[in-house]
């Protein structure tokens, strides 16, 4: 009989209370699906043309003349401790006793893990990585944003030289994980 | 015979626990990609907005509670599953919707965005019950920066009468 009491006395209470101040809570929820991100793009737009002249005197290198600079711009993003890096190839082949090097500044604009600049490297038709160890970041778009690339062509054997009229090559450049 | 009787009526009290409740239709999912980048080496977009009305609520009366008054306050609070604490979640009211109690019933507040966070805090109020009442998210702080991953939270709503 007590237990019958204590409940009814539990019921009252329970009712009191919630006709007082009662509460309902429903819900929705909001999903973000973030994806893996890799773009990468050279600016300006165009080739650059690098132009060969004879010495000026006797006894000098040749002169070289670049059109213009480069710049890389990427935008990057990652699992946690995930890496990207951005390499660069070559299509076609050079004159004979020439080389291709390729500078790399490290970047002066962007946000987030931006890569390491390997700083020089020699352009060849295999893969050289470029930019490492990039997580998620964004360089910024256009000229003057990212890192600043600079061709320049190397005499490696002035013996073999040869006059040519021109040559294109095509330099690709990939973001990799 | 009488835990029978026991079992009704606590039923019963249960069930008619509030005299107003609040039902929450819809979701919002956002798919951020590669899209949504204008050029390489641009950020998304930092902030996205959902369309008016994704999310709608109803507030309805529970005509068991006659001795209970009609005016309402509905609090709003989010609850995370996976979530990034630079992503600032926002919520407006973008409707009055719509009543059954014709000019007995009126909704305010929730007008401009309120930034939905752990803690509860005010979002709108009204009287007696309403349908189709309209929401809009706005989330900020989406980046390349953050690591890759769905990120989900849930947005709560409560109502309290008084």
């Amino acid at each position: 009989m007590r237990i019958y009491k204590c409940i009814w006395v539990l019921l009252i209470a329970f009712w009191a209370s919630n006709a007082v101040t009662a509460q309902c809570v429903d819900d929705s929820y909001v999903r973000l699906k973030l994806k893996n991100i890799s773009l990468v793009d050279i600016e300006p737009k165009g080739d650059v043309e690098i132009i060969i002249k004879p010495p000026l005197k006797a006894g000098m290198d040749f002169q070289q003349y670049a059109s213009s600079s480069k710049w890389l711009n990427y935008s990057s993003s990652v699992r946690r401790y995930e890496n990207k890096n951005i390499s660069v190839s070559m299509g076609g082949s050079l004159p004979k006793g020439v080389l291709l090097k390729l500078k790399i500044a490290a970047s002066i604009s962007g946000e987030g893990q931006l890569g390491m600049s390997a700083g020089e490297v020699y352009l060849g038709n295999r893969n050289v990585q470029i930019i490492t160890g990039i997580g998620g970041a964004y360089t910024g778009a256009g000229v003057g944003k990212g890192h600043k690339l600079d061709y320049e062509l190397e005499f490696e054997d002035y013996g073999v030289l040869s006059q040519m009229q021109s040559k294109a090559i095509l330099i690709t450049y990939t973001i990799t994980n | 015979m009488r835990v029978r009787i026991l079992i009704i009526l606590l039923c019963g009290f249960s069930c008619s626990v509030y005299a107003q409740k609040i039902e929450v239709k819809g979701k919002w999912k956002i798919n951020v990609s590669a899209k949504d980048i204008l050029n390489a080496g641009n950020d998304y977009n930092t902030c996205y907005e959902s369309s008016e009305g994704e999310v709608e609520f109803r507030v309805k009366n529970n005509w068991n509670h006659e001795y209970n008054g009609y005016s309402w306050i509905v609090y709003i609070n989010k609850q995370d599953e996976i979530w990034h604490p630079n992503l600032k979640l926002s919520v407006r009211r973008t409707s009055d919707g719509s009543s059954a109690y014709a000019c007995y019933s009126y909704i305010y507040g929730g007008g401009y965005y309120r930034n939905v966070s752990d803690r509860h805090s005010f979002f709108c109020a009204g009287y007696r019950g309403r349908d189709n009442v309209e929401l809009q998210y706005k989330l900020e702080g989406v980046s390349l920066l953050l690591p890759v991953r769905n990120y989900k939270t849930y947005v709560t709503y409560t109502i309290v009468e008084y």
